[in-house]
């Protein structure tokens, strides 16, 4: 089978080494971790190890809950400031309709370091978040 | 992979599981760290959404608890019940024997729903867990498995 990973990642190829991402602690066979979102903004930070990259792969909130996205950090270079809804709220096919969402886990946030700025409408919030390893 | 847990920012020797502690996780991979999350611990893990189907109309026959339900090709088989989620109209997946799925809409409206069903051809379905929760995380819903046998209609 042809190896898609080539196609991946802003257009650019890249060779995916490790799909659970090192660092992850992956929910039993998926390749996201569910995360607990309080309401006071919280940082996530994913480092690559050395001589790689990460890409994150997956970040989504569980199904209703409302969870924003304050500020995204690659490799220094902010690519978003400001509270931007990140929620799922849609289901079955439609549950990708949140584009801001969408873009997020389409394969172009990759760098060295990846910094995730969030906060959620309370303390009972949670998301899914995946990333791989890459060359 | 070593993980440092972090109170207001001093060191904690275990993962702190006091509900509603917020705290700063570290992984560490060969003196690399390699993730920090700020997360907190939750009040109760997040229960799946429950889908009860209360009532069906339309069937030749179907279990009391509505498990098994019979019905004919091309008949209209309108199943109700209720869902707690916000007014919705949603793809509800359903599998054939052969492993296809079959989508039909369902609308969810003041915490009830009604999706009128029409199998084209005899056969097979079921509507478990894992349909009720396809494109979606994990146990998002759960509902009492539904197998439908579908008669061919003889005319």
């Amino acid at each position: 089978m042809e190896d898609l990973s080539q196609y991946m990642g802003s257009g650019s190829g890249v060779e995916i080494v490790n799909l659970i991402g090192v660092g992850m602690v992956p929910n039993p066979g998926k390749a996201y971790e569910r995360i607990s979102i309080s309401a006071a903004e919280s940082t996530h930070t994913i480092t690559a190890v050395s001589g790689l990259r990460v890409m994150v792969t997956f970040l989504q909130t569980y199904l209703y809950d409302r969870v924003y996205l304050t500020k995204l950090t690659v490799d220094g270079q902010v690519w978003h400031s400001g509270k931007a809804d990140i929620s799922s709220t849609a289901n079955s096919g439609e549950h990708y309709q949140n584009k801001f969402a969408t873009l997020l886990q389409s394969g172009i946030l990759v760098g060295k370091v990846i910094e995730i700025k969030l906060t959620a409408k309370d303390d009972s919030q949670s998301i899914y978040l995946g990333w791989s390893d890459i060359k | 992979m070593i993980f440092k847990y972090f109170v207001a920012g001093i060191e904690a020797s275990l993962k702190p599981i006091e509900v509603g502690t917020s705290y700063r996780e570290e992984r560490w991979i060969n003196d690399e760290l390699v993730s920090t999350l700020e997360t907190i611990v939750p009040a109760l893990a997040i229960e799946p959404i429950n889908i009860v189907v209360s009532g069906v109309s339309g069937s030749l026959m179907h279990a009391s608890n509505f498990s098994k339900i019979t019905c004919l090709e091309m008949d209209n088989l309108l199943v109700s019940g209720t869902l707690n989620i916000p007014d919705r109209t949603f793809a509800m997946p359903l599998r054939r024997d052969d492993g296809r799925l079959i989508l039909f809409p369902v609308n969810v409206f003041n915490g009830a729903f009604e999706a009128v069903l029409n199998f084209p051809t005899s056969g097979q379905y079921r509507y478990t867990d894992e349909e009720a929760n396809i494109d979606l995380p994990e146990g998002t819903f759960t509902i009492a498995p539904i197998k439908i046998d579908v008669l061919r209609k003889v005319l």
